[in-house]
């Protein structure tokens, strides 16, 4: 039995800016609330809501923090291929 | 028309558009191929964009905002039909149908009425056969050679079409009528209004220069006129020598307005007064740009206007004993240029009664101070995606008012051009969030599951974090999820024991109370007034906030604490109370105490004991 949560800081805070890709385009948005989940086994899941786009939640797997981050993501899974 | 992105050139093209408007850095066209949207490097970029598109087809676009603020630029040759239904505006396109939801009722209503205006004219020259036409033409070639014979002449609900040539002639209109200027009309009087209740559409591309210090289209100065009288100009330029506009009432759709004299558009009557303008850029080197000046309540829309402004007084005013009930912007850019500290800028009230301003998607710019600024009270509601600069005297003033922002207000720096680079402040950065929850999985907590406390155990943890009044320290809301409840609890609604739950729930049924002159604890009845405070058991009890520190209080007998009739407590520190010899772990301690708090609770060797 743990005695600390294990919550942790977000990666994006509100009120930062990120970027997403939007119909193969980067577009950059503002963090306007986070909601962190940590389920049964422990495990901590962190997800956004954008300014912009209203009650959608998007998956930190689904942020960047610059455009050269989203660059950089596309050419490593190039990579892996 | 060829839009420049962040992604290439693209084109937009009219006869396949319903709809579009403006979301951040983005411009969204609903076509009739599906919704394309199109991005730009800013909100500043998108906005030009949309401006430029709206400026070459502003005759047949129609702007609505919605509850949100955002503005829908309605392309009103696809438009089939509108109707309301309460708040709501439904456009039938015929392959689509669009639903805009309004503020409230008024607005939808008169957004439905604006919008039907524009439709009628659109579709004026196509309907032409609808009508018995009387042609006007200075050459003599046609029915009439002025248009006050004209007007004169025909019937009730006639049509009359005013060929190019100049008109230097005064007209006043007192029947239902339809006046369509065709390009190269110019208009040299001004024109007036004297009927009650007439339905008067001036229509097509007009100049209207009078050089006169009254130019006057339906206004008071015509003896008679009725305010009621449904009136719907549209214009290419406005030339005035004093006012635009002059008790009028109606809506006016149209391009340019140049104004001589000190007001620009004026509203001036002693009835109430309803105006809507839309589409117009205006430039003016005098005070007061939009003015009310009403003796009876009235309201004033202003749609798609670009304004700049170079007084020393204000841009929008209205003043002394008008009773104006509401101005609303709808989709504006307004810049006064004035350096001057002190002037009061976009909206000066001297109203004796208190006036609602409704601002849509509208950017102010003030090179001065930044005022809104009312002697009595003013109300902001903002809408949408807004901004205001603080102007370069660092003032953004909203005196004696009371701001309501429902979306976003951006205050920020932005030079004269609307280009230069934004300083964010949509929502002050957090740091550090979330911050530890005070359960998390695993934990037992106890609950008030319909009356019944329940014993429960915590299988997920969600933690949300915004930040609504953009502060520093933002809001975070932690709740809780348990395999025998589906909804998540807010934490406020747990406890870590039975009894502080049952304290939450009960406390003036356990009679538990501090009296603050004797510093005497009371608990479940049993009170010696005389010896002090008893205290028979505190098996369970929760005491956190319970004030010890008077117990040093040594002169006051009142301030004993009892067991059973032994004194526990008296001036002594609880520091060197111990636990029973029998309890030498923590199992033990907790089979007897029973109630503790996990993490405020020190086990011997100096950390929390735990569950």
């Amino acid at each position: 039995m743990k005695y600390t949560g294990t919550l942790s800081v977000t990666t994006h805070q509100v009120g930062d800016t990120v970027y997403i890709i939007e119909n193969d385009v980067p577009v950059a948005a503002v963090v306007s609330k986070t909601k962190s989940l940590v389920d049964a086994d422990d495990n901590e899941s962190v997800q956004y809501q954008l300014t912009g786009y209203g009650a959608k939640w998007f998956y930190e797997s689904e942020l960047f923090e610059t455009k050269e981050a989203i660059k950089t993501y596309f050419e490593d899974k190039t990579d892996d291929l | 028309m060829l839009i420049a992105t962040i992604n290439g050139v693209k084109s937009a093209n009219i006869d396949e558009l319903f709809y579009y408007y403006l979301n951040r850095d983005s411009i969204v066209f609903n076509l009739s191929t599906g919704a394309e949207r199109f991005y730009f490097d800013n909100h500043q970029s998108a906005r030009k964009a949309a401006d430029q598109f709206f400026e070459i087809y502003y005759k047949q676009l129609a702007c609505i905002p919605d509850n949100t603020g955002r503005c829908y630029l309605v392309n009103v040759a696809k438009v089939i039909s509108s109707s309301v239904s309460g708040k709501i505006i439904i456009i039938d396109f015929g392959l689509i149908t669009k639903s805009i939801k309004s503020i409230s009722e008024m607005r939808s209503e008169k957004d439905n009425k604006y919008l039907s205006k524009i439709v009628f004219s659109y579709n004026f020259l196509s309907n032409i056969g609808d009508y018995d036409v009387a042609y006007v033409n200075p050459s003599g070639a046609e029915d009439y050679t002025t248009i006050s014979d004209a007007v004169e002449g025909v019937d009730e609900g006639a049509a009359v079409i005013i060929r190019a040539g100049e008109y230097d002639e005064s007209i006043s209109i007192a029947k239902d009528l339809v006046l369509y200027f065709e390009e190269g009309s110019k208009v040299l009087r001004a024109i007036g209004g004297s009927s009650t209740d007439s339905t008067i559409y001036i229509l097509g591309y007009g100049d209207f220069e009078n050089i006169s210090t009254s130019f006057s289209v339906f206004g008071n100065s015509v003896s008679g006129v009725d305010y009621n009288s449904d009136v719907y100009v549209e214009f290419n330029t406005i030339k005035s020598g004093d006012k635009g506009f002059w008790g009028f009432t109606g809506i006016a759709k149209g391009f340019k307005i140049i104004p001589f004299g000190p007001e620009s558009i004026m509203l001036d009557s002693d009835g109430t007064v309803d105006f809507d303008i839309d589409a117009v850029s205006i430039y003016t080197e005098r005070d007061n740009t939009f003015i009310q000046w009403s003796t009876a309540p009235g309201r004033c829309t202003i749609r798609n206007a670009f304004v700049k402004c170079t007084s020393t007084e204000t841009n929008i005013n209205s003043w002394d004993a008008p009773r104006m009930t509401a101005y609303s912007f709808i989709n504006i850019r307004m810049l006064n240029a004035t350096e001057a500290p002190g002037c009061r800028n976009f909206l000066n009230s001297l109203c004796e009664i208190n006036e609602n301003v409704y601002i849509y998607q509208s950017m102010f710019v003030a090179k001065g101070d930044f005022n809104f600024f009312s002697d009595k009270r003013l109300t902001l509601f903002v809408y949408g995606d807004c901004y205001c600069n603080k102007g370069a005297n660092n003032k953004f003033l909203i005196g004696n008012n009371i701001l309501h922002v429902d979306s976003e207000l951006v205050v920020e720096d932005v030079d004269l051009d609307f280009n230069s680079e934004l300083i964010n402040t949509f929502i002050m950065p957090l740091t550090n969030k979330p911050i530890k929850s005070k359960y998390t999985v695993g934990d037992t907590v106890y609950y008030n599951n319909k009356g019944a406390i329940t014993e429960l155990t915590i299988n997920r943890v969600v933690v949300e974090v915004d930040n609504p009044n953009n502060d520093s320290e933002g809001r975070q809301v932690n709740q809780y999820g348990f395999e025998e409840i589906n909804d998540l609890v807010k934490e406020s609604r747990l406890f870590t024991t039975k009894n502080s739950l049952l304290k939450n729930l009960k406390g003036n049924y356990l009679n538990v109370q501090q009296d603050d002159i004797q510093h005497r604890i009371v608990i479940n009845s049993i009170n010696s007034a005389v010896s002090g405070s008893t205290i028979r058991d505190l098996t369970g009890l929760y005491l956190i906030g319970f004030d010890f520190t008077h117990m040093d209080e040594i002169d006051n007998p009142d301030t004993e604490f009892q067991f059973d009739g032994t004194v526990m407590c008296d001036d002594t520190s609880f520091e060197d109370c111990t636990l029973p010899a029998a309890v030498d772990t923590k199992a033990e301690f907790k089979a007897l105490v029973k109630s503790y708090d996990k993490d405020t609770t020190l086990w011997t060797d100096g950390e929390p004991i735990g569950i």
